[in-house]
């Protein structure tokens, strides 16, 4: 099997990092960006098998990024796992609408991180 | 005030029965006055007919006397003539019978009592030779009148002729010889109706006796008219009494009675009735006037009271007629507008009130003198208004109406609001402030929430790849350290958690998600969660359902979170081999649902606070439970807003049973 790609986006380098450093032992390859604007060139060019996105983004904000993903042919594809520390019902309801397809609050749980993305990678 | 009057009334105290006692005072006057008028009317008429009775007496005497004399007469001439001849004597009869016509017959009776002679003899035949002294008793009558030389006359008798008459005996004596008698026979009506004079029988009524008989009447015997004016008199001749009753007829009463008493009678009921009055009239003006005195001093009194209101009242206050002129400015008025009352008064109010009221102001006054609408009088409005310097400033303005018959008073109480404007503003802003505070705090918890939490989560990532052992072999000792870090971190977390959801929760920003929810599972859920942290405490943690439960209307999730924060809690204050049952009841149309342990339970101190914020129990225990004290005052909150009431049983040592209600869902 050919080694998943993972693009990782948050503007926190330590949780970036953390993030890279526990999916690499499970043998997946990461991809990582700060902002929206880098996250969203990563996405087009590197085409990763899953993303997991940050909402509070400097530049684009994670809701937008996801959006402009979700909704492009070309991309929509690509599971997005939003990662925020909001939980507002209109938080929810924003990322139910562009479109992503899980929402993990912080803190999460490393472990049960790893357990949602291999079973997105799985599919 | 009415009652004020009365009061005065009644000290006056003036008897409403003196008019009545007058008018009889002066009825009984009259009655009496009239009386007496009458009884000596009465005396006057009773005077006029004794005296006429008297007269008639005297004329019946008089004329009887007379005709018996010319008997006299006749005998004396009989004894001058030594007899007089049978032809002389029959001649000289003849004229005097003819001239008296009372005489019935004159006759000459001898010395034996018989009847000789008759004048007129026609008519009285029957006495020819009749022997007078048939009879003992009236022999010696005739006996008596001859040996005594007395003339006699008789009762009355009933004439054989008809009608009453009596008899004359003259005893007849020629040269010492008893030659007879002259016997005179008189018709009593016939005598007494000559005797009469015409002018009495109109007015008298009149009935002579002799004794008990009635020997003459001239009266209507139908009539008893005058019977109680009756006046007696006796007539006495020649051993004979005769009786004379005479009374008046109506034409004599009409005569003699005067029209006086009843004028005095009209006049005196007249006098009464108009005493009377006039003293009711008095009294009633005297009433009057003393009403009127006491109500003027009720006045000045009032007026007196209104200016001592008027005059130390705290609000202005202003009154002014239809046409807007001020009627009167008290004491806080000129205080309040820096005018003095001689200044203001007979002036337009106008000059209080500044544009734009000013136009407005005869807006409304001239809209209610022509339509009746009030816009202002009855209720108070904020308005402007301006002083003599020209200073505006906030007033209170109540306006009331005064109707005095057409003429309108209108009154304007006018409380200064300035300090409370100003005071109202302050609150305003320091209210503005607060809410500010209030965004800003629910702000600031949200954000620091999410600046917390992005360091926490790489904390925790750090710390789970090294406990994980991701990033090497850690010894014993090692892994402790981790595992306290790790259980901080978890704790750290659920205090923001519920910090976010307090804040949102009192912010009103937790937005329910109700929806028809099968109670059952979310409790069998919640039990399944917390089963293998039962199991390490060895809790037995049971369910209580009955079969049958309906569907309630609620927010899943929240409801959840209630059950976790409960069962969580139980879980703390349970020991080792104690029980946590979760039960629901339908109760009415709400779900009862309940969390009971048998752990420490709380003590009534403690009861009151359970559900405050940061509230956690003095105890060691719930402080090692590592509780964040949020928990309890979420739950509370989540039911709250789910429209229920959570409540808690408890007792210390044996456990607690925290229940609460939520409602049936309604198809």
């Amino acid at each position: 099997m050919e080694q998943p790609k993972v693009l990782i986006v948050d503007d926190e380098p330590d949780i970036v990092e953390s993030i890279k450093f526990r999916l690499e032992i499970e043998n997946i390859n990461c991809i990582v960006a700060y902002d929206g604007e880098e996250a969203l060139t990563k996405a087009k060019r590197e085409n990763p098998n899953l993303i997991l996105l940050d909402i509070m983004l400097p530049k684009i904000n994670g809701y937008k990024v996801s959006r402009l993903l979700k909704f492009d042919e070309a991309y929509k594809h690509i599971p997005i796992i939003m990662l925020t520390a909001r939980t507002q019902e209109k938080d929810v309801k924003l990322g139910e609408e562009t479109g992503a397809d899980e929402y993990v609050t912080k803190p999460f749980d490393m472990e049960e991180l790893v357990t949602l993305v291999k079973k997105y990678l799985e599919r | 005030m009415k009652n004020k009057i009365k009061k005065v009334t009644g000290r006056t105290s003036v008897s409403r029965w003196l008019p009545i006692a007058v008018v009889i005072g002066v009825v009984m006057i009259t009655l009496f006055l009239w009386q007496v008028l009458n009884l000596q009317e009465r005396a006057q008429i009773e005077q006029i007919v004794k005296l006429k009775a008297e007269a008639i007496k005297n004329e019946i005497r008089a004329h009887t006397h007379n005709q018996v004399h010319a008997l006299v007469r006749m005998g004396k001439r009989w004894e001058v003539r030594n007899k007089t001849p049978r032809d002389e004597w029959e001649s000289d009869v003849e004229f005097y019978v003819s001239h008296y016509p009372s005489v019935q017959a004159i006759e000459w009776v001898d010395a034996s009592f018989h009847v000789r002679w008759i004048v007129p003899l026609e008519g009285n035949e029957q006495a020819q030779d009749l022997n007078l002294a048939f009879e003992e008793r009236r022999r010696n009558a005739l006996e008596a009148a001859r040996d005594r030389h007395e003339i006699t006359v008789t009762r009355s008798i009933d004439l054989v002729q008809g009608g009453k008459g009596f008899l004359v005996y003259v005893p007849l004596f020629s040269g010492g010889d008893f030659d007879g008698f002259i016997l005179g026979v008189f018709r009593i009506q016939k005598l007494i109706d000559l005797i009469l004079s015409d002018d009495i029988f109109p007015k008298y009524s009149i009935a002579i006796f002799d004794g008990d008989k009635e020997i003459y009447s001239h009266y209507d015997t139908n009539s008893e008219f005058g019977k109680e004016w009756a006046q007696e008199t006796t007539i006495g001749f020649y051993g004979v009494k005769w009786r004379v009753r005479l009374w008046p007829k109506s034409e004599l009463l009409a005569e003699a009675q005067s029209v006086l008493p009843k004028i005095a009678l009209v006049m005196g009921f007249l006098v009464a009735f108009l005493l009377g009055l006039t003293v009711y009239l008095g009294q009633t003006a005297f009433l009057r006037t003393k009403e009127l005195e006491s109500t003027n001093q009720e006045l000045e009194k009032g007026e007196e009271r209104i200016r001592a209101i008027l005059d130390t009242a705290a609000d202005a206050i202003i009154t002014i007629n239809e046409h807007r002129i001020v009627q009167s400015f008290n004491p806080a008025a000129e205080r309040l507008f820096g005018y003095t009352a001689s200044q203001v008064i007979g002036q337009n109010v106008k000059m209080l009130v500044p544009e734009p009221y000013h136009s407005q102001h005869d807006t409304y006054v001239g809209n209610y003198l022509r339509t009746s609408i009030k816009k202002i009088i009855g209720v108070g409005r904020e308005v402007k208004a301006q002083r003599k310097d020209g200073t505006i400033f906030p007033i209170y303005l109540s306006v009331g109406e005064v109707k005095l018959g057409n003429y309108r008073l209108f009154t304007g109480i006018i409380h200064d609001i300035t300090d409370i404007k100003k005071a109202e503003k302050t609150l305003r802003e320091a209210n503005k402030r607060l809410e500010n505070l209030n965004e800003m705090k629910s702000e600031f918890i949200s954000i620091v929430s999410h600046d917390l939490r992005t360091p926490l989560t790489s904390i925790k990532n750090a710390v789970g790849l090294l406990i994980t052992e991701k990033a090497g072999k850690l010894n014993k000792t090692q892994i402790n350290f981790m595992s306290m870090a790790e259980r901080n971190i978890d704790r750290l977390a659920r205090l923001i958690n519920d910090l976010l959801d307090l804040s949102k929760l009192e912010a009103g920003k937790m937005k329910l998600q109700f929806a028809e929810i099968d109670i059952k599972r979310i409790m069998q859920l919640s039990v399944e969660t917390f089963k293998s942290r039962a199991d390490d405490k060895s809790i037995e943690l049971t369910m209580n359902l009955p079969e049958v439960l309906p569907n309630v209307y609620v927010d899943s999730d929240r409801i959840e979170q209630v059950f976790a924060n409960l069962i969580d809690n139980a879980l703390k204050f349970t020991s080792e081999g104690g029980k946590i049952v979760v039960s629901a009841r339908k109760i009415q149309d709400k779900v009862e649902v309940s969390v009971e342990d048998t752990g420490v339970g709380i003590s009534a101190d403690n009861k009151q606070h359970i559900f405050d914020q940061f509230y956690q129990t003095e105890d060691t225990l719930s402080r090692k439970t590592g509780g964040t004290g949020l928990g309890l005052s979420i739950v509370k909150q989540l039911i709250d807003a789910h429209g229920g009431k959570i409540s808690v049983e408890s007792e210390e040592g044996k456990g607690s049973r925290f229940f609460f209600a939520i409602p049936v869902y309604l198809s």
